[in-house]
Protein backbone atom coordinates (compact mmCIF):
# COMPACT_ATOMS: atom_id res chain seq x y z
CA UNK A 1 0.00 0.00 0.00
CA UNK A 2 1.03 3.01 -1.24
CA UNK A 3 0.15 6.69 0.23
CA UNK A 4 0.93 10.39 -1.86
CA UNK A 5 0.98 12.77 1.18
CA UNK A 6 -0.34 16.26 0.53
CA UNK A 7 0.58 19.33 2.21
CA UNK A 8 -1.61 21.10 4.85
CA UNK A 9 -2.94 24.03 4.62
CA UNK A 10 -1.93 24.64 8.27
CA UNK A 11 -2.96 28.37 8.72
CA UNK A 12 -6.57 27.10 8.03
CA UNK A 13 -6.59 25.18 11.34
CA UNK A 14 -4.55 27.85 13.22
CA UNK A 15 -6.37 31.29 12.39
CA UNK A 16 -8.11 32.00 15.61
CA UNK A 17 -8.50 35.93 15.05
CA UNK A 18 -9.91 37.72 12.07
CA UNK A 19 -9.56 41.16 11.23
CA UNK A 20 -11.13 42.99 7.80
CA UNK A 21 -8.24 45.47 8.25
CA UNK A 22 -5.53 42.89 8.01
CA UNK A 23 -6.81 39.93 5.65
CA UNK A 24 -5.68 36.58 6.05
CA UNK A 25 -6.29 33.36 4.90
CA UNK A 26 -10.27 32.25 5.48
CA UNK A 27 -11.16 35.90 5.00
CA UNK A 28 -12.20 37.64 1.60
CA UNK A 29 -13.13 41.13 1.22
CA UNK A 30 -15.56 42.26 -1.51
CA UNK A 31 -15.93 45.69 -3.51
CA UNK A 32 -18.17 47.02 -5.68
CA UNK A 33 -17.22 48.91 -8.36
CA UNK A 34 -20.60 50.95 -8.97
CA UNK A 35 -19.46 53.22 -11.66
CA UNK A 36 -17.83 52.99 -15.18
CA UNK A 37 -14.25 54.01 -14.89
CA UNK A 38 -10.58 53.32 -14.40
CA UNK A 39 -9.40 52.67 -10.53
CA UNK A 40 -5.83 51.77 -9.09
CA UNK A 41 -5.40 48.45 -7.31
CA UNK A 42 -2.77 48.29 -4.68
CA UNK A 43 -2.40 45.39 -2.30
CA UNK A 44 -0.09 45.19 0.59
CA UNK A 45 1.55 42.75 2.24
CA UNK A 46 2.32 43.98 5.38
CA UNK A 47 3.43 47.43 4.63
CA UNK A 48 4.58 46.38 1.19
CA UNK A 49 3.17 47.22 -2.10
CA UNK A 50 3.13 43.54 -3.96
CA UNK A 51 0.54 44.14 -6.47
CA UNK A 52 -0.37 47.12 -8.79
CA UNK A 53 -3.06 47.35 -11.65
CA UNK A 54 -5.52 49.12 -12.89
CA UNK A 55 -9.10 48.18 -13.12
CA UNK A 56 -11.02 49.23 -16.06
CA UNK A 57 -14.90 49.35 -15.02
CA UNK A 58 -16.94 49.13 -18.67
CA UNK A 59 -20.42 49.07 -19.33
CA UNK A 60 -19.71 46.20 -22.10
CA UNK A 61 -21.80 42.99 -20.92
CA UNK A 62 -19.45 40.28 -21.78
CA UNK A 63 -17.21 41.62 -19.41
CA UNK A 64 -17.07 39.59 -15.85
CA UNK A 65 -19.08 40.74 -13.32
CA UNK A 66 -16.60 38.91 -10.66
CA UNK A 67 -13.12 38.81 -10.71
CA UNK A 68 -11.72 36.59 -7.85
CA UNK A 69 -7.63 37.94 -6.59
CA UNK A 70 -6.25 35.12 -4.99
CA UNK A 71 -3.63 37.57 -2.69
CA UNK A 72 -1.47 34.86 -1.64
CA UNK A 73 -0.46 33.76 -5.41
CA UNK A 74 0.47 38.09 -5.69
CA UNK A 75 4.18 38.16 -5.46
CA UNK A 76 5.83 35.34 -5.73
CA UNK A 77 9.16 36.31 -7.32
CA UNK A 78 11.80 36.15 -5.65
CA UNK A 79 11.72 39.93 -4.81
CA UNK A 80 8.62 39.36 -3.27
CA UNK A 81 6.47 41.25 -5.50
CA UNK A 82 5.42 41.91 -8.33
CA UNK A 83 7.92 44.61 -8.96
CA UNK A 84 7.79 46.72 -12.46
CA UNK A 85 4.69 44.71 -13.66
CA UNK A 86 1.50 46.96 -14.13
CA UNK A 87 -2.01 44.07 -14.53
CA UNK A 88 -4.87 44.97 -15.49
CA UNK A 89 -8.77 43.87 -15.11
CA UNK A 90 -11.53 44.59 -16.83
CA UNK A 91 -14.72 44.23 -15.25
CA UNK A 92 -18.88 44.60 -15.87
CA UNK A 93 -19.91 48.02 -14.31
CA UNK A 94 -21.70 47.12 -10.85
CA UNK A 95 -19.40 43.88 -10.68
CA UNK A 96 -17.22 43.07 -8.19
CA UNK A 97 -14.03 41.62 -7.27
CA UNK A 98 -13.31 39.24 -4.38
CA UNK A 99 -9.81 39.50 -2.60
CA UNK A 100 -9.05 36.40 -0.40
CA UNK A 101 -5.94 34.47 0.66
CA UNK A 102 -5.71 30.60 -0.12
CA UNK A 103 -2.80 29.69 2.05
CA UNK A 104 -0.22 31.39 3.96
CA UNK A 105 0.33 33.17 7.38
CA UNK A 106 0.93 36.61 6.03
CA UNK A 107 -1.82 39.72 6.26
CA UNK A 108 -3.05 41.65 3.47
CA UNK A 109 -5.09 45.05 2.52
CA UNK A 110 -6.36 46.73 -0.14
CA UNK A 111 -6.31 50.40 -1.35
CA UNK A 112 -8.62 51.27 -4.72
CA UNK A 113 -8.77 54.48 -5.88
CA UNK A 114 -10.85 55.62 -8.44
CA UNK A 115 -8.78 58.03 -11.44
CA UNK A 116 -10.78 61.15 -11.82
CA UNK A 117 -10.01 64.01 -14.04
CA UNK A 118 -8.29 66.02 -11.70
CA UNK A 119 -7.58 63.43 -8.42
CA UNK A 120 -7.35 60.48 -6.87
CA UNK A 121 -10.59 59.33 -4.80
CA UNK A 122 -9.60 56.60 -2.07
CA UNK A 123 -12.88 54.66 -2.11
CA UNK A 124 -10.68 51.27 -0.16
CA UNK A 125 -8.33 51.49 2.29
CA UNK A 126 -9.19 48.16 4.06
CA UNK A 127 -6.23 48.73 6.60
CA UNK A 128 -8.26 51.30 7.90
CA UNK A 129 -12.27 50.34 7.04
CA UNK A 130 -14.36 49.07 4.75
CA UNK A 131 -17.10 50.76 2.79
CA UNK A 132 -20.52 51.04 3.00
CA UNK A 133 -21.48 48.62 0.00
CA UNK A 134 -18.61 46.31 0.57
CA UNK A 135 -18.82 42.38 1.75
CA UNK A 136 -16.41 41.00 4.16
CA UNK A 137 -16.77 37.20 4.53
CA UNK A 138 -14.75 34.77 6.87
CA UNK A 139 -14.96 30.87 6.84
CA UNK A 140 -14.89 29.83 10.35
CA UNK A 141 -13.32 26.51 10.36
CA UNK A 142 -12.29 25.79 14.07
CA UNK A 143 -15.56 25.09 16.04
CA UNK A 144 -16.81 26.82 19.27
CA UNK A 145 -18.05 30.74 19.73
CA UNK A 146 -16.70 34.15 18.31
CA UNK A 147 -17.49 37.31 18.87
CA UNK A 148 -17.40 39.93 16.25
CA UNK A 149 -17.01 43.30 16.99
CA UNK A 150 -17.62 46.57 14.29
CA UNK A 151 -15.21 48.84 16.21
CA UNK A 152 -16.51 51.99 13.58
CA UNK A 153 -20.32 51.14 15.26
CA UNK A 154 -19.27 50.04 18.41
CA UNK A 155 -21.51 46.51 18.06
CA UNK A 156 -20.94 43.21 19.28
CA UNK A 157 -22.26 39.65 18.09
CA UNK A 158 -21.92 36.31 18.66
CA UNK A 159 -21.33 33.62 15.72
CA UNK A 160 -21.24 29.81 16.88
CA UNK A 161 -19.94 27.75 14.54
CA UNK A 162 -21.20 24.11 15.40
CA UNK A 163 -19.69 20.54 14.76
CA UNK A 164 -22.39 18.98 12.41
CA UNK A 165 -24.36 16.38 13.45
CA UNK A 166 -24.82 14.52 9.81
CA UNK A 167 -23.32 15.47 6.65
CA UNK A 168 -24.12 18.99 5.57
CA UNK A 169 -22.60 21.41 2.79
CA UNK A 170 -19.87 23.73 3.44
CA UNK A 171 -20.76 25.85 0.42
CA UNK A 172 -23.84 27.61 2.16
CA UNK A 173 -22.91 31.40 3.26
CA UNK A 174 -25.06 33.13 5.91
CA UNK A 175 -25.39 36.58 5.45
CA UNK A 176 -25.31 39.52 8.34
CA UNK A 177 -26.08 42.84 7.88
CA UNK A 178 -24.58 45.79 9.06
CA UNK A 179 -27.24 48.81 9.69
CA UNK A 180 -25.88 52.60 8.49
CA UNK A 181 -25.56 52.97 12.31
CA UNK A 182 -22.96 49.82 12.34
CA UNK A 183 -25.12 47.92 14.04
CA UNK A 184 -25.09 44.27 13.17
CA UNK A 185 -28.45 43.08 11.87
CA UNK A 186 -28.62 40.02 14.53
CA UNK A 187 -27.24 39.31 18.23
CA UNK A 188 -26.61 36.12 17.44
CA UNK A 189 -25.53 33.75 13.93
CA UNK A 190 -24.89 30.07 13.25
CA UNK A 191 -23.10 28.31 11.02
CA UNK A 192 -21.32 24.64 10.85
CA UNK A 193 -17.44 24.56 9.99
CA UNK A 194 -16.50 25.35 7.40
CA UNK A 195 -19.22 27.31 6.19
CA UNK A 196 -18.71 31.49 5.66
CA UNK A 197 -20.52 34.37 7.70
CA UNK A 198 -20.10 37.22 5.42
CA UNK A 199 -21.15 40.40 6.61
CA UNK A 200 -22.47 43.24 4.38
CA UNK A 201 -21.79 46.26 5.61
CA UNK A 202 -24.10 48.98 5.12
CA UNK A 203 -22.01 51.47 6.86
CA UNK A 204 -18.24 52.15 7.14
CA UNK A 205 -17.00 49.07 9.14
CA UNK A 206 -14.07 47.33 10.87
CA UNK A 207 -14.99 43.96 11.39
CA UNK A 208 -12.68 41.87 14.12
CA UNK A 209 -13.74 38.08 14.70
CA UNK A 210 -12.07 36.01 17.31
CA UNK A 211 -13.08 32.65 19.00
CA UNK A 212 -13.57 33.31 22.90
CA UNK A 213 -14.81 29.59 23.83
CA UNK A 214 -13.00 26.91 21.33
CA UNK A 215 -15.40 23.94 21.04
CA UNK A 216 -14.88 20.73 23.40
CA UNK A 217 -12.91 18.92 20.98
CA UNK A 218 -10.17 21.52 20.60
CA UNK A 219 -9.62 22.09 24.66
CA UNK A 220 -9.87 18.40 24.87
CA UNK A 221 -7.43 17.59 22.20
CA UNK A 222 -5.18 20.32 23.11
CA UNK A 223 -5.00 19.03 26.75
CA UNK A 224 -4.62 15.63 25.70
CA UNK A 225 -1.10 16.73 24.10
CA UNK A 226 1.46 14.19 25.37
CA UNK A 227 3.91 15.93 27.44
CA UNK A 228 7.51 14.89 29.07
CA UNK A 229 7.98 16.22 32.50
CA UNK A 230 11.36 16.29 34.25
CA UNK A 231 12.13 17.45 38.10
CA UNK A 232 14.86 19.02 39.22
CA UNK A 233 15.88 16.55 42.32
CA UNK A 234 15.27 17.90 45.41
CA UNK A 235 19.17 18.26 46.83
CA UNK A 236 18.01 17.92 50.73
CA UNK A 237 16.96 14.53 50.39
CA UNK B 1 -16.76 -50.14 -41.11
CA UNK B 2 -13.12 -48.71 -39.85
CA UNK B 3 -10.27 -50.48 -40.07
CA UNK B 4 -8.90 -50.25 -36.54
CA UNK B 5 -11.29 -49.13 -33.81
CA UNK B 6 -9.24 -48.05 -30.18
CA UNK B 7 -11.10 -47.98 -26.94
CA UNK B 8 -10.19 -46.01 -23.65
CA UNK B 9 -11.90 -46.82 -20.39
CA UNK B 10 -13.79 -43.97 -18.55
CA UNK B 11 -11.01 -44.18 -16.10
CA UNK B 12 -8.16 -44.09 -18.08
CA UNK B 13 -9.98 -41.25 -19.99
CA UNK B 14 -10.42 -39.60 -16.18
CA UNK B 15 -6.56 -39.92 -15.39
CA UNK B 16 -5.53 -38.66 -18.61
CA UNK B 17 -8.06 -35.42 -18.47
CA UNK B 18 -6.51 -35.20 -14.68
CA UNK B 19 -3.18 -35.59 -15.86
CA UNK B 20 -4.02 -32.28 -18.75
CA UNK B 21 -5.82 -30.00 -16.60
CA UNK B 22 -3.42 -30.06 -13.86
CA UNK B 23 -1.07 -28.11 -15.96
CA UNK B 24 -3.77 -25.31 -16.48
CA UNK B 25 -2.32 -22.27 -14.75
CA UNK B 26 -3.11 -18.76 -15.71
CA UNK B 27 -2.27 -15.86 -15.16
CA UNK B 28 -3.82 -12.44 -15.62
CA UNK B 29 -3.26 -8.46 -14.85
CA UNK B 30 -5.36 -5.80 -15.92
CA UNK B 31 -7.16 -2.16 -14.67
CA UNK B 32 -9.56 0.11 -15.63
CA UNK B 33 -10.19 3.67 -15.11
CA UNK B 34 -13.26 4.65 -13.46
CA UNK B 35 -12.91 8.43 -13.51
CA UNK B 36 -12.25 9.56 -9.68
CA UNK B 37 -10.48 5.84 -9.22
CA UNK B 38 -8.20 2.89 -10.93
CA UNK B 39 -9.24 -0.62 -9.87
CA UNK B 40 -7.39 -3.51 -11.22
CA UNK B 41 -6.30 -7.33 -10.46
CA UNK B 42 -3.28 -8.96 -11.03
CA UNK B 43 -4.29 -13.01 -10.38
CA UNK B 44 -2.37 -16.24 -10.84
CA UNK B 45 -4.86 -19.57 -10.61
CA UNK B 46 -4.77 -23.44 -11.15
CA UNK B 47 -7.33 -25.87 -11.60
CA UNK B 48 -8.14 -28.75 -9.22
CA UNK B 49 -10.37 -31.87 -8.22
CA UNK B 50 -13.52 -32.07 -10.22
CA UNK B 51 -14.92 -35.28 -11.82
CA UNK B 52 -15.32 -35.91 -15.30
CA UNK B 53 -18.78 -38.46 -16.50
CA UNK B 54 -18.84 -40.30 -20.20
CA UNK B 55 -22.41 -39.76 -21.05
CA UNK B 56 -24.39 -42.52 -23.37
CA UNK B 57 -25.48 -39.15 -25.69
CA UNK B 58 -21.61 -38.82 -26.84
CA UNK B 59 -20.90 -35.88 -24.85
CA UNK B 60 -18.41 -35.40 -21.37
CA UNK B 61 -19.91 -33.73 -18.56
CA UNK B 62 -17.13 -31.85 -16.18
CA UNK B 63 -18.36 -30.75 -12.60
CA UNK B 64 -17.14 -29.23 -9.90
CA UNK B 65 -13.35 -28.39 -11.46
CA UNK B 66 -11.83 -25.73 -8.74
CA UNK B 67 -10.44 -22.36 -9.79
CA UNK B 68 -7.40 -22.30 -6.99
CA UNK B 69 -6.72 -18.20 -6.82
CA UNK B 70 -2.19 -18.60 -6.01
CA UNK B 71 -3.01 -14.79 -6.31
CA UNK B 72 -5.71 -12.50 -6.60
CA UNK B 73 -4.76 -9.36 -5.85
CA UNK B 74 -6.70 -6.40 -6.26
CA UNK B 75 -5.52 -2.97 -7.26
CA UNK B 76 -7.33 0.01 -6.39
CA UNK B 77 -6.26 3.91 -6.42
CA UNK B 78 -7.96 6.69 -5.93
CA UNK B 79 -7.47 10.51 -6.61
CA UNK B 80 -8.70 12.13 -3.22
CA UNK B 81 -10.75 14.89 -4.51
CA UNK B 82 -10.07 18.23 -3.12
CA UNK B 83 -11.43 19.05 0.41
CA UNK B 84 -12.18 22.94 0.76
CA UNK B 85 -14.50 25.28 3.11
CA UNK B 86 -16.30 28.07 2.26
CA UNK B 87 -17.62 28.67 -1.09
CA UNK B 88 -21.45 29.24 -2.16
CA UNK B 89 -22.88 32.13 -3.58
CA UNK B 90 -24.61 35.06 -1.86
CA UNK B 91 -28.18 36.36 -3.25
CA UNK B 92 -27.79 39.79 -3.90
CA UNK B 93 -30.57 42.38 -4.13
CA UNK B 94 -31.28 43.42 -8.15
CA UNK B 95 -29.31 45.10 -10.06
CA UNK B 96 -26.61 43.11 -8.03
CA UNK B 97 -25.36 39.88 -9.58
CA UNK B 98 -25.06 37.20 -7.00
CA UNK B 99 -21.65 36.67 -5.51
CA UNK B 100 -20.16 33.57 -5.75
CA UNK B 101 -17.18 33.43 -2.86
CA UNK B 102 -14.30 31.37 -3.19
CA UNK B 103 -12.88 28.28 -1.65
CA UNK B 104 -9.77 27.77 0.57
CA UNK B 105 -8.88 24.11 0.59
CA UNK B 106 -7.56 22.18 3.01
CA UNK B 107 -4.51 20.53 1.17
CA UNK B 108 -2.07 21.76 -0.88
CA UNK B 109 -2.30 19.01 -3.52
CA UNK B 110 -4.78 16.30 -4.45
CA UNK B 111 -3.53 13.62 -2.47
CA UNK B 112 -3.49 10.03 -4.07
CA UNK B 113 -4.17 6.61 -1.86
CA UNK B 114 -4.05 2.81 -3.35
CA UNK B 115 -4.29 -0.41 -1.74
CA UNK B 116 -3.31 -3.47 -3.32
CA UNK B 117 -4.87 -6.83 -0.65
CA UNK B 118 -4.49 -9.86 -1.90
CA UNK B 119 -8.00 -11.37 -1.58
CA UNK B 120 -7.05 -14.78 -2.73
CA UNK B 121 -7.93 -16.36 0.49
CA UNK B 122 -11.47 -15.39 0.32
CA UNK B 123 -13.25 -16.57 -3.00
CA UNK B 124 -13.50 -20.11 -4.02
CA UNK B 125 -14.82 -20.93 -7.57
CA UNK B 126 -16.32 -23.69 -9.40
CA UNK B 127 -16.15 -23.99 -13.41
CA UNK B 128 -18.20 -27.03 -15.05
CA UNK B 129 -18.58 -27.42 -18.31
CA UNK B 130 -20.54 -29.98 -20.67
CA UNK B 131 -19.25 -30.67 -24.29
CA UNK B 132 -17.63 -33.78 -26.72
CA UNK B 133 -14.44 -34.95 -27.90
CA UNK B 134 -13.68 -34.20 -31.64
CA UNK B 135 -10.32 -35.47 -33.60
CA UNK B 136 -8.74 -32.64 -35.44
CA UNK B 137 -5.58 -33.45 -37.81
CA UNK B 138 -2.31 -31.78 -37.25
CA UNK B 139 -0.77 -30.94 -40.84
CA UNK B 140 3.17 -30.02 -39.67
CA UNK B 141 3.34 -28.29 -43.43
CA UNK B 142 1.40 -25.94 -42.50
CA UNK B 143 2.13 -22.73 -41.12
CA UNK B 144 1.57 -21.69 -37.39
CA UNK B 145 -0.81 -19.05 -37.44
CA UNK B 146 0.53 -15.57 -36.29
CA UNK B 147 -0.33 -14.08 -33.70
CA UNK B 148 -0.49 -18.09 -32.80
CA UNK B 149 -3.18 -17.75 -29.65
CA UNK B 150 -2.18 -21.07 -27.87
CA UNK B 151 1.30 -20.03 -27.66
CA UNK B 152 0.76 -18.87 -23.77
CA UNK B 153 -1.37 -22.01 -22.97
CA UNK B 154 0.16 -24.99 -24.97
CA UNK B 155 2.13 -27.02 -22.76
CA UNK B 156 4.10 -28.77 -25.51
CA UNK B 157 5.56 -27.62 -27.87
CA UNK B 158 4.16 -28.26 -31.69
CA UNK B 159 4.80 -31.60 -33.29
CA UNK B 160 7.57 -31.71 -36.14
CA UNK B 161 5.56 -34.16 -38.15
CA UNK B 162 1.71 -34.62 -39.26
CA UNK B 163 -0.35 -35.79 -36.33
CA UNK B 164 -4.27 -36.84 -35.22
CA UNK B 165 -5.47 -35.02 -31.83
CA UNK B 166 -8.31 -35.59 -29.80
CA UNK B 167 -9.65 -32.79 -27.87
CA UNK B 168 -12.08 -32.23 -25.46
CA UNK B 169 -14.35 -30.18 -26.94
CA UNK B 170 -16.22 -27.84 -24.35
CA UNK B 171 -19.64 -26.68 -25.58
CA UNK B 172 -20.76 -24.42 -22.56
CA UNK B 173 -18.98 -23.40 -19.41
CA UNK B 174 -20.36 -22.04 -16.48
CA UNK B 175 -18.17 -20.28 -14.16
CA UNK B 176 -19.25 -19.67 -10.63
CA UNK B 177 -19.23 -16.10 -10.10
CA UNK B 178 -17.37 -14.15 -7.85
CA UNK B 179 -18.86 -13.57 -4.60
CA UNK B 180 -16.71 -11.90 -1.94
CA UNK B 181 -17.65 -12.16 1.35
CA UNK B 182 -18.34 -9.40 4.34
CA UNK B 183 -14.88 -9.98 5.29
CA UNK B 184 -13.38 -9.27 2.17
CA UNK B 185 -15.48 -6.23 1.90
CA UNK B 186 -13.85 -4.89 5.52
CA UNK B 187 -10.47 -5.70 4.71
CA UNK B 188 -10.73 -3.03 1.71
CA UNK B 189 -12.73 -0.90 3.47
CA UNK B 190 -10.04 -0.49 6.38
CA UNK B 191 -7.36 -0.88 4.06
CA UNK B 192 -8.62 2.55 2.19
CA UNK B 193 -9.50 4.10 5.79
CA UNK B 194 -5.81 3.69 7.09
CA UNK B 195 -4.48 5.57 3.56
CA UNK B 196 -6.90 8.07 3.73
CA UNK B 197 -6.11 8.65 7.53
CA UNK B 198 -2.54 8.63 6.68
CA UNK B 199 -3.23 11.46 4.93
CA UNK B 200 -4.86 13.42 7.69
CA UNK B 201 -3.09 14.96 10.56
CA UNK B 202 -4.23 13.55 14.29
CA UNK B 203 -5.60 15.78 16.43
CA UNK B 204 -8.19 17.78 16.63
CA UNK B 205 -7.55 18.64 12.93
CA UNK B 206 -8.55 15.06 11.78
CA UNK B 207 -12.11 15.35 13.53
CA UNK B 208 -12.71 18.79 11.88
CA UNK B 209 -11.66 16.77 8.29
CA UNK B 210 -13.99 14.64 9.44
CA UNK B 211 -16.51 16.03 9.97
CA UNK B 212 -16.04 18.20 6.60
CA UNK B 213 -15.89 14.93 4.77
CA UNK B 214 -18.66 13.25 6.53
CA UNK B 215 -16.47 10.59 8.22
CA UNK B 216 -14.63 8.12 6.43
CA UNK B 217 -16.92 5.53 5.65
CA UNK B 218 -19.00 8.00 4.13
CA UNK B 219 -16.68 9.63 1.99
CA UNK B 220 -15.19 6.47 0.40
CA UNK B 221 -18.57 5.53 -0.57
CA UNK B 222 -18.70 8.95 -2.10
CA UNK B 223 -15.54 8.20 -3.69
CA UNK B 224 -16.25 5.23 -5.09
CA UNK B 225 -20.46 5.67 -5.84
CA UNK B 226 -21.54 2.90 -4.07
CA UNK B 227 -24.72 2.67 -2.32
CA UNK B 228 -24.40 -0.49 -0.03
CA UNK B 229 -22.48 -2.66 0.85
CA UNK B 230 -18.57 -2.78 -0.56
CA UNK B 231 -18.13 -6.60 -1.12
CA UNK B 232 -21.12 -6.33 -3.45
CA UNK B 233 -19.47 -3.49 -5.21
CA UNK B 234 -16.24 -5.62 -5.41
CA UNK B 235 -17.72 -9.02 -6.72
CA UNK B 236 -19.45 -6.84 -9.53
CA UNK B 237 -16.16 -5.18 -10.22
CA UNK B 238 -15.19 -8.54 -10.69
CA UNK B 239 -18.31 -10.26 -12.68
CA UNK B 240 -19.02 -7.29 -14.98
CA UNK B 241 -16.42 -4.44 -15.10
CA UNK B 242 -13.42 -6.55 -15.43
CA UNK B 243 -14.44 -9.42 -17.50
CA UNK B 244 -12.53 -11.60 -15.99
CA UNK B 245 -15.23 -14.36 -16.39
CA UNK B 246 -15.28 -14.07 -19.90
CA UNK B 247 -11.43 -14.53 -19.74
CA UNK B 248 -11.00 -17.60 -17.93
CA UNK B 249 -14.27 -19.07 -20.37
CA UNK B 250 -12.79 -18.23 -23.06
CA UNK B 251 -8.86 -19.57 -21.71
CA UNK B 252 -10.75 -23.30 -20.79
CA UNK B 253 -12.41 -23.37 -24.19
CA UNK B 254 -9.23 -22.58 -25.84
CA UNK B 255 -6.83 -24.92 -23.43
CA UNK B 256 -8.54 -27.71 -23.79
CA UNK B 257 -10.52 -27.27 -27.60
CA UNK B 258 -7.64 -26.04 -29.55
CA UNK B 259 -4.40 -25.50 -27.83
CA UNK B 260 -4.12 -28.91 -25.74
CA UNK B 261 -5.21 -32.49 -27.24
CA UNK B 262 -5.92 -35.23 -24.48
CA UNK B 263 -4.54 -38.09 -26.97
CA UNK B 264 -2.33 -37.49 -30.07
CA UNK B 265 -1.55 -40.69 -32.91
CA UNK B 266 0.85 -39.73 -35.03
CA UNK B 267 0.38 -39.91 -39.15
CA UNK B 268 1.88 -42.40 -40.28
CA UNK B 269 1.85 -44.73 -36.95
CA UNK B 270 4.74 -46.34 -36.65
CA UNK B 271 3.41 -50.40 -36.12
CA UNK B 272 6.96 -51.91 -36.07
CA UNK B 273 10.48 -50.01 -35.11
CA UNK B 274 13.43 -50.22 -37.58
CA UNK B 275 15.55 -53.44 -36.43
CA UNK B 276 18.19 -55.26 -38.14
CA UNK B 277 19.02 -53.10 -40.89
CA UNK B 278 15.57 -53.00 -41.69
CA UNK B 279 12.86 -49.56 -41.97
CA UNK B 280 10.06 -49.22 -39.51
CA UNK B 281 7.06 -50.33 -40.74
CA UNK B 282 4.13 -47.46 -40.20
CA UNK B 283 0.54 -47.12 -41.92
CA UNK B 284 -1.06 -43.95 -42.60
CA UNK B 285 -4.26 -43.33 -40.80
CA UNK B 286 -7.54 -41.98 -42.54
CA UNK B 287 -10.61 -40.62 -41.25
CA UNK B 288 -9.84 -40.72 -37.54
CA UNK B 289 -13.58 -40.09 -35.96
CA UNK B 290 -14.15 -40.24 -32.29
CA UNK B 291 -16.98 -40.59 -29.97
CA UNK B 292 -18.00 -41.39 -26.24
CA UNK B 293 -20.20 -43.63 -24.53
CA UNK B 294 -20.86 -44.14 -20.85
CA UNK B 295 -18.16 -46.47 -20.41
CA UNK B 296 -15.47 -45.51 -22.93
CA UNK B 297 -13.96 -43.82 -25.31
CA UNK B 298 -14.36 -45.25 -28.95
CA UNK B 299 -11.78 -44.21 -31.68
CA UNK B 300 -12.08 -45.13 -35.38
CA UNK B 301 -9.49 -44.93 -38.19
CA UNK B 302 -9.16 -46.60 -41.59
CA UNK B 303 -5.91 -47.18 -43.29
CA UNK B 304 -5.33 -45.24 -46.64
CA UNK B 305 -2.47 -44.61 -49.25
Amino acid sequence: MTTQKAVLNRPVFTQRAFDSSALTVLTTLIHRFAEVGAYDLFIRRGERVVHRATVNVVREANAAHQIDVDMASLGTEPKGCDCGKHAEYTLREGGVMCFFVSRGTSRYSVVIEQIGAKEKKTLLDSAKSIPAGDLFAVTLVLPGAYRAVNTEGNAKMLVEVSMPAERYRVDQPTLVEIGRTGRFGTRRASIQLGQTVVFRCGAEARIQLELVKPHDIIQKREQEKPRFTVRKPDKNK
Amino acid sequence: MAHFTLAVSERTFQRSFDLLKRNLTFAQADQTSFGIFVAGYDVRAHLEGGTIDLRADNTISVKELDIRWDRLRFMLGINIPEICVGGGCINMPWPIPDICLPRVCVFSGNPDVSISPDLAAFVAQEVSFTGSVVARYFDASLPVPSPDPCAPIRLEPLPSHNQWHIHIDPQTIDVDLFDFPDIAGNLIENALSNAIRAIIPGGFVRDIILAIIGGIADFIRFLLDIPDEIDEWLSDLFNVSFGLLDFIGTLILDFFSSCNPIYRIDDPFELLPARDGLIPVRIPLRDLSVRVNDVEMVAEVNIGG
